[in-house]
């Protein structure tokens, strides 16, 4: 069914239903951004604050912001310059903040090249932009095609190392459902979002920008899931909040090693033995509690974590979930492995040096 | 531009219900994720989620006849059932500030009066057909039920401290923009709902729907309550020679009367001292490892049982106060810091020449548990 060009502003029944609706995703989509917002203040290390976060604040940011512009040109500007200029005006602001998103992603982590996906969104703008200032009419298709499946491309490239995440893999259930979750929900972004632009109106009527809203709706609802589902995004750059590993036998000796910032110096190795026992012993007589130790300093974290034969002193910037789980797991595959070694260990250090190998399958260096 | 008031009043009023049982869905979230604990206090969570879904049901009744009902006596049916709802709320309210635990801290007597009143109405609103009298009998509850809610507000916010009493404080205020708003809105008040009236009192719930978030997002003040139950023991000591100055263990603490435990035996005597020495060692050991300047430690986690920290302004530096506790609370860090500041104001001339005074510590810091009672009210 082919109707007629659908007139601007949008009149009729369904105005009412089509403004409630479209108001609903600029207020969900603006308190997911505040979410992540206050996700974002919360952070302890001001210095490093995780990029992933401050990146969808922008990009949620963005999506309602341009809904608002929409909203002004299809159902309050009287004349069609004044929808375009409204259009325009959102359109621009989603993708520089889709741009600012791409940027933070791609600096907390690097997917093929370095900014490789900043770079070629950050050209697709000047090119729209380009094509706004020499009258090329109607931008709107080509942008958001280009926008999509650049957008759509990186989405499916971030989730893939996402779900390789070792943390995440080893505490999240149904990860690949959950990851799936998530580009469906952003799918149903596009494609809503696609059902509510002129050509689709033009060809099938309001209904569609009915129909448009409500998928647009759904995508909010499963991209919601995902992130309260999943651990906070502050847990997936665990690596770079890691400053130094020691492992330790319960006499004190240590046997293993590792500074991921700086090379350890002799005085850290000799400054080790006894004292995290010393520690241990200190504060279970003072407390009367076993288990895991964590001494919050103003800017480090040290996270001691005794096993049956040995100890793991972790010192990082943050307390984190991952990094508590990363250790506990060093430490049992440690003692699976040496349980009866160290029982009648001839003081030879060289048969701890596999240790190396194990670390860096969980810690990734 | 094509703008029309209608629409943004429509919009305002549909936000206000959106976020108000996003706010009831969260004090659910937060009740449940907390129910395990067994906190007497997390009955509140579920009280206003449950308040506030069944006022919002009131709400929605009304914009539906406000906006789409343009039968008469359709009319006059969503009125009766959106302040009949509305009273349902307010009653089941009142039945639960009148139960255990809040009896401990609210006079449940009167409260039972009104809730009985409040049935009453309920029972008779079908029946009465004058306009102005259904009016005067929904004002005269409203306002009385309204009455007990900042009431038991204030009396929460008494039971409270610090950071988590501003939180409720501000949660209150909320409360209180929010109900004023729906009395405003209330179209009995204004037979023909009046565009500005109508606009002035979605502000005013939508303001007060948003403050109330703001005052509770991520932060379950009510788990607050009686943290004064989570104390363990308290050390106040001087690093350079490991002396305890003061020390409480809270266990044995009678508010009442005097210290139950025996200050001076040795075994109390050794644990004080395997506490300030093995926190300065810990100090000591931790800013090696880091290779940098001298950094204070915050909190130590061992097992479910943490030691909060907190060191003298200078030139007081020297001193350290440690509280052992069950769990790691906002309110007992601000106790801390409270403790700190008035260890520190009262003694100040003493704490700068402790040499004079070693040996004696006990008789001279013994005092300080008046300051202790009164920050622990």
């Amino acid at each position: 069914m082919i109707f007629e060009n659908i007139q601007f502003p949008i009149q009729g029944p369904l105005r009412e239903l089509l403004l409630i609706l479209e108001w609903l995703i600029i207020l969900l989509f603006f308190e997911i951004a505040i979410v992540f917002y206050v996700r974002v203040k919360k952070q302890k290390i001001k210095k490093q604050p995780n990029q992933q976060e401050k990146g969808y604040v922008m990009m949620f940011l963005g999506y309602s912001i341009m809904w608002i512009f929409c909203i002004l040109g299809d159902y309050a500007a009287e004349s069609n310059t004044l929808r375009t200029f409204f259009l325009s005006i959102g359109f621009f602001t989603m993708m520089l903040c889709g741009l600012v998103f791409l940027y933070r992603m791609e600096k907390s982590e690097i997917f093929f090249k370095r900014f490789l996906f900043s770079k070629i969104f950050g050209i697709v703008i000047i090119f729209i932009f380009i094509s706004v200032i020499i009258g090329i009419e109607s931008p709107r298709i080509i942008a958001f095609l280009l926008f999509y499946s650049i957008f759509y491309l990186f989405m499916i490239i971030y989730l893939i190392k996402f779900a390789s995440n070792p943390y995440i893999k080893s505490i999240q259930k149904n990860l690949t459902i959950m990851t799936l979750t998530l580009l469906v929900g952003f799918t149903c972004l596009g494609i809503g979002f696609f059902f509510t632009t002129e050509y689709i109106l033009n060809y099938f009527g309001l209904v569609f920008r009915v129909i448009g809203d409500i998928i647009q709706l759904i995508g909010f609802v499963l991209i919601s899931v995902f992130f309260f589902s999943v651990p906070s995004l502050e847990e997936h750059e665990w690596r770079k909040r890691i400053d130094k590993l020691f492992i330790m036998l319960k006499s004190g000796i240590c046997i293993y090693h590792k500074g991921f910032k700086e090379k350890l110096s002799e005085i850290d190795e000799h400054s080790t033995t006894g004292v995290i026992k010393s520690i241990n012993d200190i504060l279970k007589e003072l407390t009367d509690k076993k288990g895991i130790s964590i001494i919050e300093k103003t800017h480090k974290i040290f996270i001691i974590q005794p096993g049956k034969f040995i100890t793991g002193l972790l010192i990082c910037d943050q307390e984190l979930n991952s990094l508590k789980v990363l250790l506990n797991r060093l430490i049992v595959n440690i003692e699976e492995i040496y349980a009866k070694i160290i029982e009648g260990w001839n003081f030879e250090i060289k048969i701890f040096e596999p240790i190396e190998e194990m670390a860096k399958e969980i810690f990734l260096f | 531009m094509l703008i029309n008031l209608r629409e943004i009043y429509l919009i305002g009023v549909f936000y206000s219900i959106v976020i108000g049982y996003q706010l009831s869905a969260y004090f659910f979230l937060q009740y449940y994720r907390y129910k395990k604990v067994n906190l007497s206090y997390n009955k509140t969570l579920r009280i206003y989620g449950l308040t506030t879904c069944i006022l919002l049901m009131a709400y929605v009744f009304q914009t539906i006849r406000e906006f789409y009902i343009t039968k008469l006596y359709l009319n006059e049916l969503f009125l009766r059932i959106s302040i009949t709802i509305m009273l349902i709320g307010i009653a089941h309210f009142l039945f639960s500030i009148s139960s255990k635990p809040f009896t401990e801290i609210m006079n449940f007597i009167p409260i039972r009066i009104t809730l009985i009143y409040v049935i009453i109405v309920i029972l008779i609103l079908p029946f009465i057909n004058i306009f102005s009298v259904m009016f005067l009998v929904f004002i005269y509850t409203g306002m009385l039920s309204g009455f007990y809610v900042i009431y038991f507000q204030v009396k929460l916010i008494k039971l409270t401290t610090g950071k988590v009493k501003k939180s409720l404080i501000l949660f209150t205020v909320g409360l209180f923009f929010a109900l004023s708003g729906v009395m405003i809105y209330n179209p009995i008040i204004y037979e023909r709902s009046e565009m500005l009236f109508s606009l002035i009192s979605i502000f005013m719930i939508l303001t007060g729907i948003t403050i109330d978030f703001i005052g509770i997002y991520n932060f379950p003040a009510f788990l607050e309550f009686h943290w004064q139950d989570n104390l363990l023991k308290l050390y106040i000591f001087e690093k350079k020679k490991f002396r305890v100055l003061y020390s409480l263990d809270f266990i044995t603490f009678d508010m009442n009367g005097t210290l139950t435990n025996e200050v001076n035996s040795p075994i109390t005597k050794s644990i004080e001292q395997l506490f300030s020495r093995g926190i300065t060692g810990i100090e000591q050991v931790t800013t090696h490892f880091l290779n940098s300047k001298e950094e204070k430690i915050l909190k130590i986690k061992q097992g479910d049982s943490y030691i909060l920290l907190e060191y003298g302004d200078p030139p007081l530096s020297n001193i350290t106060y440690g509280l052992l506790v069950r769990k790691d609370m906002h309110s007992l860090m601000y106790f801390l810091e409270k403790i700190k500041n008035q260890f520190q104001d009262k003694y100040k001339y003493l704490l700068s020449n402790l040499e004079l005074i070693e040996g004696n510590e006990e008789k001279f810091f013994l005092n300080f548990i008046n300051n202790i009672k009164t920050a622990l009210k």
